[in-house]
């Protein structure tokens, strides 16, 4: 659908920025141009709606070279969503979405239909669309950047780092939403990032540029297992460990079955001798069933040792809690998110079974790095012998 | 002071309306002329500095000097006077239609590009609205200055409040000076109000209160 045929971007005469690049992307394929700053990726996606041109070679959709279009209406059939965001302050949410549309000189209720329709693949309400985007929050800006280049159903869509300024939750939040939303719509998309864990979750394929050009291509999971060299290895660097390796494991797998636990109903002092004589700084509240309550710690301790209190009265309940079973990659994730401490792995009934500390988790990360150490010298010896 | 009103108040209802009308005319030319002089100016840069600079000399100049200048060439009356004051008029609404378009956001201007908004497109929709509050400002400085200078017009025989400052200054008549000043001063400062009304309605709704200040 999209060529990319020995394509060469010479800045100031003597620059490389891109260097004989010669790509197929297929219909409907999501593909993410990944690498350091500077590798050339930006450019690459610019020349395709031709914001940048082309020093050598040739670009051409569908069969079609895009030099021979007209530049106005080349990039009218192609979305482009940037990481700034870019929304009109002036223009209203539908304003905003029907921008192409209008560009297009589509009628005014089709123009109105099409955003409402849009605004409910995103599950916003339709009053929205007379709000201006100062009103909204900076996800549900971007989600309304990625709207307006969805609104004249162009078959191609260039992002650029769409997700790149925002917090990490929404931004997790709008990934798995777009992903969603390009597998309903077959989109061919075109997604600039420097973040491989965003490239891994979202791409078909990944091409990882330096300094102009490809280093490696393939699925995400080709890559990850087979990177082509040190700089593809160090790239792809500990999110590999954190995404592959725990892939199959669950939580049990990792946390401590035996966490220092106090009961509801004791008072804070025989508390305290408890957690004393385990040394540890934070016990788990249970009730007689097992039942999980939330925690106390030294701080619980410090502030309220002097009232000798019940501790159900002064516990404080997890922010996070896990149920059994829960794949150790999700967990991981919110962990380091959130930056929570512990994290209580419950049954069904809600009764505590275990607690996953940030020792348990140091534990998987070293192992996979000595695991793969091992593995590496495994290799090695092999060669030896042959 | 009664006096004068009930031997001229008829006449100066007359100035007054001539007053406004030369500003305001000399205004208008100056909007025609400046908006899409500062806006193709924002797309030669390398020109924007001269032009802006040979503008600035030109509001240098001594206004009555100016108005003198086009005696032999226009003749006395209104037409000279207008012409003269909207020399004056351009360099404000100029300087802050440039300075307004090019701060308008690259991020949006990139976007719109990249959306395939061709160049026209991309000033009548994004640029200029964005610009308004800025471009609005300089309208609003203009518009004072030249209903000051405005009275110099009466010198050239274009009539207006002016006629009353020269008179009294010929006749030591501080009385005329003053029927002159007030109303001059009290146009301006209607104007200037009924501006920031009309600032309000063409400033697009949805930029912030701290982009209205710019």
């Amino acid at each position: 659908m999209l060529e990319f045929n020995q394509v060469t971007k010479v800045y100031d005469g003597t620059e490389k920025a891109v260097n004989n690049l010669t790509l197929d992307i297929e219909k409907g394929e999501f593909i993410v141009f990944i690498g350091p700053s500077g590798c050339g990726k930006t450019t690459t996606m610019k020349m395709v709606n031709r914001l940048i041109e082309t020093t050598e070679g040739s670009i051409s959709i569908e069969g079609e070279n895009i030099k021979n279009k007209d530049l106005v209406e080349l990039r009218r059939t192609i979305g482009y969503v940037i990481q700034q965001i870019g929304l009109f302050p002036h223009m209203t949410i539908q304003e905003n979405i029907s921008l192409v549309p209008k560009l297009l000189k589509w009628p005014q209720d089709k123009r109105r239909d099409r955003a409402k329709e849009l605004l409910k693949l995103v599950e916003m309400e339709e009053s929205y669309l007379d709000k201006f985007p100062e009103e909204l929050s900076g996800g549900q800006q971007q989600r309304i950047g990625v709207l307006r280049a969805l609104a004249a159903d162009p078959p191609l869509i260039l992002m650029d780092e769409p997700f790149g300024a925002l917090d990490p939750i929404t931004r997790e939040t709008l990934q798995m939403e777009f992903k969603q939303l390009q597998k309903s719509l077959h989109k061919t998309i075109v997604f600039v990032t420097h973040d491989m864990d965003e490239a891994l979750k979202l791409a078909d394929r990944v091409v990882i540029m330096k300094e102009g050009c490809v280093v490696q291509e393939g699925t995400p999971s080709h890559i990850v297992r087979n990177p082509a060299n040190d700089f593809v290895r160090e790239f792809i660097g500990k999110d590999r460990l954190v995404q592959n390796d725990p892939s199959n494991q669950t939580v049990e797998e990792i946390m401590n079955p035996n966490p220092v636990t106090v009961q509801e109903d004791m008072n804070l002092r025989e508390a305290i001798k408890i957690v004393k004589a385990n040394r540890v700084d934070t016990a788990v509240v249970v009730n007689e069933e097992k039942e999980l309550k939330g925690f106390i710690d030294v701080d619980t301790i410090n502030r309220y040792h002097r009232d000798n209190l019940e501790v159900g009265k002064v516990l404080k309940e997890f922010p996070i809690e896990v149920k059994k079973g829960t794949p150790l990659a999700a967990v991981i994730r919110k962990i380091l998110v959130s930056e929570v401490k512990y994290m209580p792995v419950i049954d069904e009934n809600k009764s505590l079974i275990g607690i996953i500390t940030g020792a348990s988790l140091a534990d998987v990360v070293y192992e996979s790095i000595w695991g793969e150490e091992e593995h590496q010298n495994g290799e090695n010896e092999t060669i030896g012998v042959k | 002071m009664i006096e004068f009103l009930s031997n001229n108040g008829s006449e100066l209802l007359v100035k007054t309306w001539e007053h406004f009308y030369i500003s305001l005319l000399a205004i208008l030319l100056g909007v025609i002329v400046a908006i899409p002089l500062g806006v193709a100016l924002t797309r030669a840069r390398k020109l924007a500095g001269f032009v802006i600079g040979i503008v600035g000399v030109v509001q240098t100049f001594p206004s009555l000097a100016i108005l003198a200048f086009f005696i032999p060439i226009l003749g006395v009356g209104q037409v000279p006077a207008v012409i003269a004051l909207f020399f004056y008029s351009v360099l404000p609404i100029l300087r802050n239609t440039y300075t307004g378009v090019n701060g308008v956001n690259k991020d949006l201007l990139e976007a719109g590009k990249g959306m395939g908004m061709s160049n026209w497109e991309r000033i009548k929709d994004v640029e200029v609205p964005l610009a308004t509050p800025v471009i609005m400002a300089g309208i609003r400085v203009s518009t004072v200055y030249l209903i000051g200078w405005a009275t110099l017009a009466s010198f050239i025989g274009a009539g207006g409040l002016g006629d009353y400052i020269f008179l009294g200054l010929n006749l030591y008549r501080p009385d005329y000076i003053i029927a002159g000043a007030i109303p001059v001063t009290i146009i301006a400062l209607i104007t200037d109000l009924l501006l920031g009304k009309l600032e309000n309605k063409v400033v697009p709704k949805g930029l912030s209160n701290t982009q209205k200040a710019a």
